[in-house]
């Protein structure tokens, strides 16, 4: 009977949208009693299957019933009413707004695929220049360091919080001992960073790297910005 | 190529992912801001006409070097690249909404989706597709939302002018919203 699960739809309005589509309903001359009973076979149905109704759904089927019921009552006008409050948008006029910006959301979605088919790089600075003297020097780590924080920044929601928070190093390296057990022998840098979270947590997991290194449990390469590690037991056995 | 040219070319090159401003380069280059405007025409229109992997785009008032669509498949298979980075369904309906109704608050948006935009609205701030743009002075004084030079440079819009009006829009004609 209905094919598409309540999964696919973004929320009442969508679904309302499409079964007024799939029906054939007239949306600028909608009958209301018509897409009040879609609606609630559907929810139905839905049930049924064993999906998760979210309340959304719900107060929406309620406003549909209490439009339909205020549209029976004939409503007397009162000449000057002090207390008259702005209309609510009627459910037609959601219902456009929403296919609306439905379909601005399609436009949206095919410019931002082309967009991210053009590629570039990164702004040239200064340090570019500089000569590399020997292997890797401390500000290589320390880069890499800077690109992980970058990244941190990224994916980080906003919020702003203060806490208190007393991290170990050896705790920190203990936690990691376990943690690369997981990993390939070899793994990068920012695979160990993939799961920290704060800036705290981010400083006392490179302490630990670094410590890990001084106790040669840990090796590392640099390519290219990007620091290999690799775990000290796998090479002997 | 006149000098101008090249300087402004060097610029935008070094310039990478960042881009550069229209009124910056007039400052490095110490000419007007519309010789500027007219050496961008004729170096996009060069890169056009000789085949070039490049192409210069613009967001607003700022410029930059991209590669050009054709040749993302080897790119991308150079680069090891995994599927993009996708924006999800509510994601670009609650963006659209924004876009076009700016500025607006959450409880405007919310009632156009008909669903709680609280977490989606935040994560749109965190990718920096939209900002706080002040509150609005009904009671509550509810916060106003606006987007961002990020979102036309990741819909790649010059403006927002790029887009079709709201209202142009053809209303319920074609149903290809579900697919046919």
């Amino acid at each position: 009977m209905f094919t598409i699960t309540i999964e696919q739809f973004e929320g009442p309005l969508d679904l309302m949208l499409y079964l007024i589509k799939e029906k054939k309903l007239d949306l600028f001359d909608l009958d209301i009693s018509q897409l009040i009973t879609q609606y609630q076979l559907y929810l139905e149905h839905m049930q049924q299957q064993r999906f998760e109704i979210a309340t959304e759904y719900l107060s929406e089927l309620a406003g549909l019933i209490e439009y339909k019921s205020k549209k029976l009552i004939p409503t007397v006008k009162a000449e000057f009413d002090p207390e008259i409050q702005e209309e609510p948008l009627s459910i037609v006029d959601r219902l456009l707004a929403y296919e609306q910006a439905k379909r601005i959301s399609l436009i949206l979605k095919d410019r931002y695929q082309k967009r991210m088919q053009h590629l570039t790089k990164p702004a040239s600075t200064l340090e570019g220049f500089k000569t590399p003297i020997g292997g890797h020097k401390a500000a290589d780590l320390y880069r890499a360091f800077d690109k992980v924080m970058v990244r941190l920044k990224i994916s980080q929601p906003f919020e702003v919080k203060t806490t208190n928070k007393e991290l170990s190093i050896s705790d920190r390296v203990n936690h990691l001992r376990r943690q690369i057990i997981s990993l390939q022998p070899v793994f990068t840098l920012d695979e160990l960073f993939a799961t920290t979270h704060d800036v705290q947590e981010l400083i006392v997991t490179f302490l630990a790297i670094l410590d890990m290194i001084r106790l040669n449990e840990l090796s590392f390469t640099i390519d290219d910005e990007i620091v290999y590690l690799q775990r000290r037991e796998y090479e002997q056995a | 190529m006149s000098k101008l040219k090249t300087k402004i070319e060097g610029l935008i090159y070094i310039a990478g992912d960042e881009g550069i401003t229209l009124q910056q380069l007039a400052e490095v280059t110490h000419v007007d801001i519309l010789d500027v405007e007219k050496e961008i025409t004729e170096l996009q229109s060069h890169y056009k006409n000789n085949d070039s992997a490049l192409m210069i785009m613009q967001v607003q008032d700022r410029v930059k070097l991209v590669t050009v669509d054709d040749i993302y498949p080897t790119l991308s298979f150079y680069l090891q690249l995994k599927s993009t980075r996708q924006l999800s369904q509510s994601a670009l309906e609650t963006l659209a909404i924004i876009a076009y109704k700016q500025p607006v608050t959450r409880n405007q948006i919310e009632s156009i989706r008909g669903v709680n935009c609280d977490l989606m609205i935040r994560k749109l701030l965190s990718l920096d597709l939209i900002v706080e743009a002040g509150r609005e002075s009904t009671p509550g004084r509810p916060i106003l939302y606006e987007i961002t030079p990020d979102f036309l440079d990741v819909f790649h819009l010059v403006s927002l002018d790029d887009l079709p009006r709201w209202e142009s829009l053809s209303l319920s004609e074609s149903d290809d919203l579900y697919g046919g």
